[in-house]
């Protein structure tokens, strides 16, 4: 919802978390929602990077160049100063970027779910092909990995069909 | 799985684990002395960039979630930028 007034928002995001989530599934019935926990900032790390980029955005609106247009600071405020008070405002404000991913990576590890070809291991005729099989997020936006991704599995599906076809 | 009442034919103790997001607090500022998209997101002027859409497929409409972004180091130990500040977002009155 747009404010009334005139403003500007930022957000920070850090760009590699640590923090580990996972996709469960509740139930047989397969349009039953399964259970989603991302487990956002679980590590230590991940809430120093949180504060810290909070504190960066206060030093670039703080810039004389953006400083010159600044009335105030409406969220978090600035009642909200210690690195507790920050990471306590990012906790309850703070939301996801859609960057869901990993919960299939690619790997030759016990925890891997999806081999160098996207194959589900031990299996031959399933792949999984999208964001879930990055073993760790892209430090940016997932939209440019995921659309390579894709490009990727589908010339691998092309490049196996031939083959098929050929034998 | 059990839990959920379904059988295991392929045991894979990796599928649904290591799931991963970009997590963001926003934080936003009143401003004046220069034209935000609040302004130009309502009434006469929203109806504008309605019709500015239609007619060019340029504008406000046309915009991505942020306009710019910096890769930024916030953390005291990390060798490389761990942050990324996107910004000007349109100012919100709820995060």
């Amino acid at each position: 919802m747009l404010d009334d007034k005139p403003g500007i928002t930022g957000g920070p995001w850090q760009m590699r978390p640590l923090s580990r989530g996972y996709v469960l599934v509740r139930s047989p019935d397969p349009r039953e929602q399964p259970a989603i926990n991302p487990r956002y900032p679980a590590e230590d790390t991940d809430r120093r990077a949180m504060v810290g980029g909070l504190k960066f955005l206060r030093r670039l609106f703080a810039a004389p160049s953006l400083a010159k247009h600044v009335v105030a600071e409406k969220m978090p405020g600035p009642s909200v100063q210690s690195d507790d008070e920050l990471l306590d405002y990012a906790r309850q404000n703070g939301s996801t970027v859609y960057h869901a991913s990993c919960s299939y990576m690619m790997g030759g590890h016990a925890m891997s779910v999806v081999d160098s070809g996207l194959k589900v291991h031990g299996l031959d005729a399933l792949r999984v092909i999208d964001a879930s099989i990055m073993p760790a997020v892209s430090s940016t936006n997932t939209n440019a990995p995921t659309i390579m991704i894709a490009e990727k599995g589908a010339a691998m599906i092309k490049a196996d069909t031939r083959q098929r076809l050929a034998a | 799985m059990a839990n959920a009442g379904i059988s295991v034919h392929h045991a894979l103790p990796g599928v649904g684990k290591n799931f991963q997001d970009h997590y963001i607090a926003r934080m936003s500022c009143e401003v004046r002395g220069i034209g935000t998209l609040n302004e130009r997101g309502r009434g006469l002027s929203f109806a504008g960039e309605v019709l500015r859409y239609v007619a060019s497929g340029t504008g406000m409409l046309t915009y991505s979630a942020s306009l710019c972004a910096a890769s930024v180091k916030v953390s005291e130990e990390s060798a490389t930028p761990d942050g990324n500040a996107s910004l000007p977002r349109p100012a919100t009155s709820q995060v």
